[in-house]
């Protein structure tokens, strides 16, 4: 009986883990991984994250979970196995294998297999985690998830994923995240923790979408995130479920919250396997985390350049503004939208820049008419910018940005608010017109007016701390969206104009500006409300632009300070740039993104939802800039994949059967029905090819920076000084 | 003693490892959306080609004049039946039926009918050869009529015109008139496919050819003429198509083909192609095999439509569109 009671007793601690069982370490810098068959923890400093269920299924929506079978050290790996069997009698093996891998980080390689299913048993995920029963409350860290969460929930849109605090879970589908890797910060220490998942690729099948379970096994994407209740833990999720937002489709009964589910057949032979890193980095701040674990994870995958023939784009995009230019009664310009593939035009109807672009392609088509000596090109272009600057500025300055034309009366102005985003486009713009003009011996001493009055304006309705609103009312003056956050916006446009005119004025206002920026946008880590038709929310735009005025701002100034805050902008803005492949959805005929092409270079444009354009092309020029101010290559290597990858959706080939080679598509999708566009072009499409190509020409004489980077160093960086004390353009 | 071990061993059970913290609010979730449910799939629907192209309806045809009393009774196509019909019907695919066989009243070579309707209006008709039924007769009225045959076998004969398909089997006859023959909208997410297609099949050199032309509507009114194409060899082993070539002696149309299921045309391709007739195809496989024949009347017409319904349907850049 004693012994029998005995035997009892050592069963019953053995079952509750008194007993210390076998544990082995993997150590990577100064983080540690512990491996025991029923805990994993890994550790650095004061900062722990740990698991007592190191293997996690969900079978038919029931947690099963376990410990490791065996665990065994073998060469530098740690091998653990582990049998669980269902409620139902389905056994499930899984083998996990720890490794170190690069400083403070370790490796999982994952592998499930179904060695027996039962008919009851219709599907399963597992799951992967990590906790830190420290961390009480989601508010108590700082998050980085590319493309969706940016420090913390401020300026999200209601219903966007990571905006609501009381949820629970936070998973995300990788499928949307421009590299599949999440990481947090917590507050009061110096470390971050992150979790990636190495060689994704996120296969998925057309139709598979909405909130409902959907079970196949052709889905091989998964979802990292976080979940907060007895402490907060870093998770990864395989196939992707997500929650407890989604933008797969709408929850039933209006409900705000709840799980898109996706899971794999209980069935032998299935493939569920993946590869893991996590672990932790130095950090000094929220900055430094975005920094560290997007380089790291960016030189994981490290994207492919998919070269394309730059000269030829651009050739083939002047080809499309001159193609498209019509002047209806008085009023010329390009349409609102071009339909795809077949080339037809939808509206003409213009808006100054932003969607519209119109002064901008202006610029581009007479400074091509004048360099190639087609007078029609800058009649042209010439046409549309006098249409701007006799009809669009009010009295005080202040522009109307939207016009409609018509085939039967005159053109009119649309009760469309003046906003910051707007006016800078095409402002820039007409400062190109204008000072390429003048080069050419034609002046245009209105145009520069028409920009003069304009900077006046702003000048004089300058908030107190130096913000603009983000909008204003063009009939009153009166602003609309009193956001400052576009501020940033505008301050390229006032430095041209002070190069050009060395008028002190506008030197002052922008500095005013950019000080305000410095404070809201670079050091509260804002970038928000660029794209103007979405609800002033964090956004790539943003970035971009603030990338704009801070090195506008450095040109003139020297002052390191800002040369910091566009690097940081640069980082920010890099962020959402798809990084790695995302396949096409398997049997779908019906997407329009080519086949040749690559979604790697394409970018999220905002928070809220997925939709992705080629909108960073407009910014190479800026990422080289950065890399020869800093001579790190990893600009360098952003600008190529910007200016190659982003050109990848023209039709430079003639495959895709568009009417004309240099058309693109607006915006896709990566996630829901992936490929599939709005299948019309923007005028803003053509624009953001052509800008850069332009500023490249201005500092270097070539457009391709393969070609400009034959040039050596040294001129370069004599070329490049030259560009930013005169931002390419003429005195007056 | 007995005591004590007794509590360790009752404390043993209860300390379990820690369980991951499964909320109760999960269990709501799996509640509304944990059920399993099917992949997004496309929806078809049947339409009036009249009615979406045109916006019209009330074009009746009778059958051809093949000189056949029983022919002359029956209902003529484009007939909407109303709700005192006494027609009995069968349902056959959502707004698809058809009736049961009814019997002729007049003396014919055909017994009965079998009539084919979408939303209640008659579009086919199916007729069974009585037992004054003489195919090789009625192929010969059938050429007094079309003046030539599309295809000609012992199985099946096809007979075409700007209004009918006529097809003869051994001892039934269908007949369509064409402008009321159904399209097809497939509705993707977020893509519409609109197609008018010949109810025939294209056989040629003991190749089955599937060409279907189509109208790709997208949002904004979008609208984009395409064709899918498949060829399967003489196994019934699909060849992958590399270039179908549309061609009437006055413009030839060469696609590259990229992905089989959409092909797109530009518009000014098709008017050019629909401006005369007939139209002749070829198409190039991946093993170099080159399949060509002349694209019946009723394939035409498949063309023709889908172009006629782009040109009523499409935007026009000079006229706000209203629900932009």
């Amino acid at each position: 009986m004693k012994n029998f009671i005995c035997l009892g007793i050592v069963w019953g601690i053995s079952v509750s883990g008194l007993v210390a069982n076998a544990s082995y370490s993997l150590v990577s810098d100064k983080a540690c991984l512990e491996i025991s068959d029923d805990r994993l923890s890994l550790s650095q400093s004061t900062v722990l994250y740990t698991t007592s269920q190191p293997v996690i299924l969900e079978v038919n929506g029931e947690t099963l979970s376990g410990r490791y079978k065996t665990v065994t050290p073998k060469d530098g790996q740690v091998i653990c196995s582990a049998k669980l069997t269902s409620q139902n009698g389905s056994v499930f093996e899984v083998e996990d294998i720890f490794s170190k891998d690069i400083a403070g980080h370790f490796l999982l390689d994952r592998e499930v297999s179904v060695v027996k299913a039962r008919r009851e048993d219709h599907y399963f995920n597992s799951y992967f985690g990590l906790c830190n029963t420290l961390v009480n409350k989601v508010e108590e860290n700082e998050y980085f998830v590319p493309g969706i969460w940016y420090k913390d929930n401020q300026c999200l849109r209601a219903g966007s994923l990571a905006s609501d605090y009381t949820d629970n879970y936070f998973y995300f589908r990788e499928d949307r995240l421009p590299l599949p890797v999440v990481s947090a910060k917590v507050q009061s220490t110096r470390l971050s923790v992150d979790l990636m998942h190495v060689g994704a690729n996120p296969v998925s099948f057309y139709g598979e979408n909405g909130v409902g379970r959907i079970v196949d096994e052709r889905m091989q994407f998964g979802s990292l995130g976080f979940v907060q209740a007895k402490g907060q833990s870093i998770m990864f999720v395989f196939p992707g479920i997500e929650g407890e937002k989604s933008y797969t489709g709408r929850f039933p009964h209006n409900r705000t919250k709840g799980f898109s589910y996706r899971s794999h057949p209980v069935k032998k032979g299935i493939e569920h396997a993946y590869q893991l890193r996590f672990g932790f980095n130095e950090v000094a701040d929220f900055p430094d985390m975005v920094d560290k674990v997007w380089e790291q994870s960016w030189n994981q995958y490290n994207p492919r350049v998919q070269k394309v023939d730059i000269d030829d784009a651009y050739r083939a995009s002047i080809e499309v503004l001159d193609a498209y230019l019509l002047n209806l009664n008085g009023a010329p310009g390009w349409p609102f939208s071009i339909y795809l593939p077949n080339g037809l035009a939808r509206a003409y109807n213009y808006q100054m820049g932003f969607i519209g672009f119109q002064l901008s392609n202006a610029y581009f088509l007479l400074r091509n008419g004048l360099e190639n000596n087609r007078e029609e090109y800058v009649e042209d272009g010439c046409s549309v910018i006098d249409f701007w600057v006799e009809n669009s500025q009010m009295e005080n300055g202040l522009l109307r940005t939207w016009a409609d034309a018509y085939v039967d009366r005159k053109h009119t102005w649309r009760d469309y608010e003046t906003s910051m985003r707007v006016t800078a486009g095409g402002m820039e713009g007409l400062m190109g017109a204008w000072s390429v003009m003048k080069k050419y011996g034609r002046e245009r001493p209105r145009w520069l007016q028409y920009c003069r009055r304009y900077a006046d304006w702003l000048g004089a309705n300058q908030n107190a701390d130096g913000s603009f609103y983000l909008s204003y009312d063009w009939k009153t003056g009166a602003p609309i969206r009193k956001s400052p956050y576009t501020t940033s916006n505008i301050i390229r446009f006032l430095i041209e104009l002070y190069v050009v005119t060395g008028d002190e004025d506008y030197f002052a206002t922008a500095m005013k500006a950019g000080e305000f920026c410095y404070r809201e946008v670079h050091e509260a880590y804002r970038y928000v409300g660029g794209v103007v038709d979405n609800p002033n929310v964090k956004d790539r735009e943003s970035g971009q632009l603030a990338i704009y005025a801070f090195l506008a701002l450095y040109d003139m100034t020297g002052d390191e300070k800002w040369k910091a805050a566009a690097l940081q902008a640069a980082r920010y803005t890099e962020t959402f740039m798809f990084s790695y492949q995302v396949p096409m959805s398997l049997g779908d005929y019906l997407t329009d993104f080519p086949p040749s092409a690559t979604v790697i270079g394409q970018t999220l444009i905002a928070t809220g939802h997925s939709g992705i354009d080629n909108g960073m092309a407009f910014s190479s020029f800026q990422y080289y800039r950065l890399y020869l101010l800093t001579g790190d290559k990893h600009w360098l290597d952003v600008a190529r994949v910007i200016q190659n990858n982003t050109l990848s959706i023209m039709d430079l080939q003639g495959r895709m059967g568009y009417k004309y080679r240099g058309l693109l598509t607006e915006c896709f999708n990566p996630q829901a029905n992936r490929g599939h566009s709005v299948r019309q072009q923007l005028p803003w499409n053509q624009a953001s090819i052509l800008e850069p190509m332009h500023r490249f020409k201005d500092a270097f004489g070539l457009i391709d920076i393969d070609e400009i980077e034959k040039l050596p160093m040294e001129e370069r960086q004599q070329r490049i000084k030259n560009y930013a004390e005169t931002q390419g353009l003429i005195r007056e | 003693m007995k005591h004590i071990v007794l509590i360790i061993l009752l404390c043993v059970v209860f300390i379990a490892p820690a369980q991951q913290p499964r909320l109760p609010v999960v269990d709501a979730y799996l509640e509304e959306t944990g059920g399993v449910v099917a992949g997004e799939r496309p929806d078809s629907v049947w339409v009036s080609f009249l009615e979406k192209t045109y916006g019209r309806t009330g074009l009746l045809l009778n059958f051809p004049e093949v000189d056949d009393r029983g022919t002359k009774e029956l209902i003529p196509f484009g007939f909407r039946l109303s709700e005192w019909s006494e027609i009995p019907l069968v349902p056959v695919h959502d707004n698809l039926c058809q009736s049961g066989r009814l019997p002729l009243f007049n003396r014919s070579m055909f017994s009965s009918v079998r009539y084919m309707l979408c939303d209640s209006t008659v579009y086919g008709v199916s007729l069974l050869g009585g037992e004054h039924w003489d195919r090789a007769r009625f192929i010969a009225r059938l050429k007094a009529y079309f003046k030539y045959a599309d295809m000609e076998s012992d199985t099946v004969s096809l007979f075409s015109d700007c209004d009918y398909l006529v097809k003869v089997g051994r001892n039934e006859v269908e007949a369509y008139a064409l402008l009321h023959y159904p399209g097809v909208a497939v509705s993707y997410p977020g893509v519409k496919l609109y197609g008018w297609n010949a109810p025939q099949r294209i056989d040629i050199d003991a190749h089955h050819v599937d060409l279907k032309f189509y109208v790709q509507e997208t949002k904004e009114n979008n609208l984009q003429i395409a064709f899918r194409c498949h060829v399967s060899d003489a196994n019934g082993a699909e060849r992958t198509v590399k270039e179908v070539c549309l061609s009437n002696g006055r413009v030839r149309v060469a696609c590259q083909v990229q992905s089989e299921e959409r092909v797109f045309l530009m518009p000014n391709q098709v008017k050019d192609l629909v401006e005369d007739n007939p139209v002749h195809l070829l198409i190039v496989s991946d093993n170099g095999q080159t399949i060509t024949c002349q694209m019946s009347y009723a394939q035409f017409m498949s063309l023709k439509m889908t172009y006629e319904y782009f040109r009523w349907n499409v935007t026009n850049y000079k006229v706000k569109y209203k629900n932009w």
